[in-house]
């Protein structure tokens, strides 16, 4: 199971880790519990949001046994390719965009990602995407982030103990009836 | 010093509302979480904003239902650099969130419009 938000954080607080900047990043698209919007926060800031979950080929499916249970777990993985946005807002926008791009690559930060079962694949280059508000120019960048993950799934697959089979046989105006039972 | 034209906001010219104020967010590991709400009355001339008010509103907003408040006291809209959260006006049993504000406090009054929360 990949679960949005808890990839979402993770990437927060390793925005907030490498720019030594506690609380600079949000959840992108948020909503208060009344469905209205909240205000930006003040000064600068990022927002990190979850674009898209896709699955890398088939999901490798595997029966194991349970010891003396004639059950079978069926574990089911598969590789998924997830992307995140991330988006930097106001002051030094571009700059911290390119030093958290650039951060990224350090062990720490890839051991702190390898302890969630996360990859870091690659990385977008940092877009310049200033937007002229109003009041003047509003510094804006983002780059994409591309991680690497297993989804996985498990089910348990009920034994089929007992299989009774019946038919019958005709053949030169006789019949033969069969009934196997198979234990 | 200026006439305080509040004065002609009375019962016969203004109908009383009631205000949902929260008072500011907080961020808690990157989400938002809402301060306290607190709810008081006013006086309010509830109008249907003109068609020259109506461009004066983001695009998307024009067909939420809005109306003009002219309260007699002062009303919030979401504002980063203060840190202040929308006012929600009930009026006739529909919240309105406000979304513009006009600041006319020197004479007494405020200019809001709200548009209708589904």
């Amino acid at each position: 199971m990949i679960l949005a938000e808890t990839i979402n954080k993770l990437i927060r607080d390793i925005i907030n880790l490498v720019l030594s900047s506690p609380d600079f990043a949000i959840k992108a698209k948020q909503t208060l519990p009344d469905g209205t919007n909240p205000p930006r926060p003040t000064g600068s800031y990022a927002a990190v949001d979850f674009v898209s979950d896709t699955s890398i080929g088939w999901e490798q499916q595997e029966l194991t046994n349970n010891g003396g249970d004639p059950d079978l777990t069926e574990t089911i993985k598969g590789m998924r390719e997830i992307m995140m946005s991330v988006d930097f807002f106001r002051s030094s926008a571009i700059d911290n965009a390119r030093s958290v791009r650039t951060r990224l690559v350090r062990e720490s930060i890839k051991e702190l990602m390898g302890s969630a079962g996360l990859g870091l694949t690659r990385r977008s280059e940092v877009r310049e995407i200033s937007e002229a508000l109003e009041n003047g120019w509003e510094e804006r960048a983002q780059f994409d982030i591309i991680l690497s993950a297993v989804g996985s799934d498990a089910d348990l697959v009920r034994a089929i103990e007992t299989v009774d089979i019946q038919g019958a046989y005709q053949a030169r105006g006789l019949e033969y009836i069969i009934d196997i039972e198979v234990l | 010093m200026p006439i305080n034209v509040s004065e002609a906001l009375d019962t016969d010219t203004a109908e009383i509302v009631t205000v949902t104020r929260t008072n500011g967010v907080t961020l808690v590991d990157g989400l938002f979480v809402s301060g306290p709400t607190s709810t008081f009355k006013t006086l309010a001339s509830v109008q249907q904003p003109t068609v020259q008010q109506l461009q004066l509103l983001p695009e998307g907003s024009r067909d939420q239902n809005p109306r003009l408040f002219i309260c007699k006291k002062p009303m919030r809209t979401n504002n980063d650099k203060d840190g202040t959260v929308a006012d929600k006006i009930r009026y006739k049993g529909i919240d309105y969130l406000i979304i513009s504000l006009g600041d006319w406090s020197t004479y007494g009054h405020s200019h809001a419009f709200g548009v209708r929360v589904e």
